[in-house]
């Protein structure tokens, strides 16, 4: 008896092949010999695990390859993380680049002596200092507070309700606001902040004392499609001190102070206490606002365009429906300039604000 | 990049009884990080971690095979379970310090009995692979085409240029031998 045969037997064993003559044959073996019946086990073992071995194999492959696939996937995460971070390196330094493009184009546009030259403009309103010299009562001396300050400027009416339109820079600190009529100074009024426009610089004020019920019909109107030439003749009307005062000039720019294109530029001369003033055209309609000058300039006042007035319009519209229910035809277009302004002028007001 | 592949784990464990590579690869996916994780924090590296994770797999392959294989806790847990015993093992094997060991064979002393059949089995095959690549030529073809292959001898005899089948047979149980005398050094 070999060991092939052995080997043989144990497969035919495994299979369940194997004939009774051969179990009786192989018992007779292993009494004879015990050593070959633990080989004769240990085969079996063998080629059971044999049998079994391609599924085992198999997956032992397809581990290998997930756990390939599985590390493959973790390098190109960290490949993609490293190229992530090597990509915010390159745009980094590239808006790094574009940083110092924009800072250095800024800088020899003269963007930086922007405030520099915001000290060249000035709003127009007038800023009274009353110093009371009398007294040094207990309240001054304990807060030194002996200075009082109010400003003054120009509104004009939109509505007969009593909406007046000013500057927004004259209110924007204060709530307290005193309207005066232009032709009549006993005409003393409170008004309320409506609704204010920083950016354009308006402001809506509309008269609320209870004595106030309307003001007759409006004669000028507001033109929003005004479009500024250079040399239209224009005009205003303000109080750039304690009585009304008309100024005439042209349009000397298309734009405001710092090519602000919301706003154009007047040869009217201003003075504080004109912010708020309407600026009209030959045909008394209102083209712009007074806003502001450039002191180092003579000659050189800004106006707000009346387009802006129109958003404002329609937002009071939305406030107040009455508001613009009366409407304001021109009806001095074809008078000479000085009846136009005696029109006008009691639809001007002189605003103070504490 | 993203794998969007969802599978429950009825699913995967039939894919992992079936051999289907698609499961596999979704379990590695998903179940080794936390292996790995375990492996990292009680004194192994990557190489002991993806070893110790593809004993683990290698034991749930096996016990999927059997006939009323149910489990009793989550995939996910099973895995752990394995992983983390048979890392305690490997540990206990190179005399380090294993201080998880009490609570530990308390958590799971059940399934430690099904683990320990199937670890043997699982270690059988492996020394059969070892076996099987050490064996020298024409052996290890022989006895690949055979057992993996699944060929039949009339086919073997055809591929090795033997001149019947029962030559063939012959060499291979002459294989057999040789692989025997290898496997059981292992």
């Amino acid at each position: 008896m070999n060991h092939i045969h052995l080997f043989e037997l144990s497969e035919k064993k495994v299979n369940g092949t194997i004939t009774q003559e051969e179990l009786d044959y192989l018992n007779k073996i292993f009494i004879e010999n015990p050593d070959l019946e633990a080989d004769f086990y240990n085969n079996i073992k063998l080629i059971t695990e044999l049998n079994e071995h391609a599924k085992y194999n198999m997956f032992f492959k397809n581990l290998k390859k997930a756990e390939n696939t599985h590390d493959a996937l973790i390098k190109i995460n960290k490949l993609s993380k490293t190229i992530a971070f090597r990509r915010f390196l390159q745009y980094s330094s590239a808006a790094a680049v574009s940083i110092i493009a924009v800072l250095s184009t800024l800088y020899f546009t003269g963007w930086f002596s922007y405030h520099h030259q915001i000290n060249t403009y000035k709003q127009l309103s007038n800023s009274i200092t009353t110093i009371s010299k009398n007294q040094k009562s207990l309240w001054t001396t304990l807060f030194n507070n002996n200075e009082i300050t109010y400003l003054r400027g120009t509104a004009f009416a939109i509505s007969n309700l009593g909406y007046l339109v000013t500057s927004y820079h004259l209110v924007s600190d204060n709530d307290s606001v005193l309207v005066t009529n232009a032709t009549d100074s006993s005409l003393k009024f409170h008004a309320k902040i409506i609704l204010t426009d920083p950016e354009q610089d308006i402001a809506v004020l509309k008269i609320s004392d209870s004595s106030f019920s309307s003001i007759s019909n409006i004669p000028y109107s507001i033109n929003y499609n005004y479009t500024t030439e250079l040399g239209n003749y224009v005009y205003s009307l303000g109080f750039s001190k304690n009585s009304i005062v008309f100024g005439e000039g042209s349009i000397s720019s298309f734009t405001g102070y710092n090519e602000d294109t919301n706003s154009f530029q007047l040869s009217i001369p201003t003075n504080p206490g004109n912010s708020g003033s309407p600026v009209f055209n030959q045909y008394g309609e209102v083209v712009g606002i007074i806003c502001g000058k450039n002191f180092e300039k003579e000659g050189s006042s800004f106006a707000v365009k009346s387009e802006v007035l129109k958003s404002i319009v329609d937002s009071i519209k939305s406030i107040d429906e009455k508001a613009f229910k009366t409407k304001s035809s021109n009806t001095i277009k074809y008078l000479p300039k000085n009846k136009q302004v005696s029109k006008i002028t009691p639809y001007i007001f002189k605003i103070e604000i504490y | 990049m993203k794998n969007k592949l969802s599978l429950d784990e009825s699913t995967i464990i039939q894919g992992i009884k079936n051999n289907n590579t698609m499961a596999i690869t979704y379990a590695y996916k998903k179940y080794y990080p936390s292996v790995a994780n375990y492996i990292r924090l009680n004194g192994g590296n990557d190489d002991d971690a993806k070893d110790i994770f593809q004993e683990a797999m290698m034991v749930l392959f096996h016990n999927t095979q059997k006939e009323h294989f149910q489990l009793s806790c989550q995939l996910n847990t099973y895995l752990y379970s394995i992983a983390r015993n048979l890392w305690l093992t490997e540990l206990r094997r190179q005399n380090k310090n294993t201080p998880e060991i009490e609570d530990f064979d308390q958590l799971l002393s059940e399934d430690e009995l099904l683990m320990e059949e199937a670890e043997e089995k699982v270690k059988a095959q492996r020394n059969l692979k070892l076996s099987l690549e050490t064996l020298g030529e024409p052996c290890k073809t022989i006895l690949t085409a055979f057992y993996i292959e699944q060929l039949s001898m009339q086919e073997i005899a055809e591929k090795m240029g033997y001149t019947n089948s029962e030559n063939a047979k012959n060499q291979k149980y002459k294989c057999l031998l040789r692989l025997k005398k290898i496997y059981q050094k292992l």
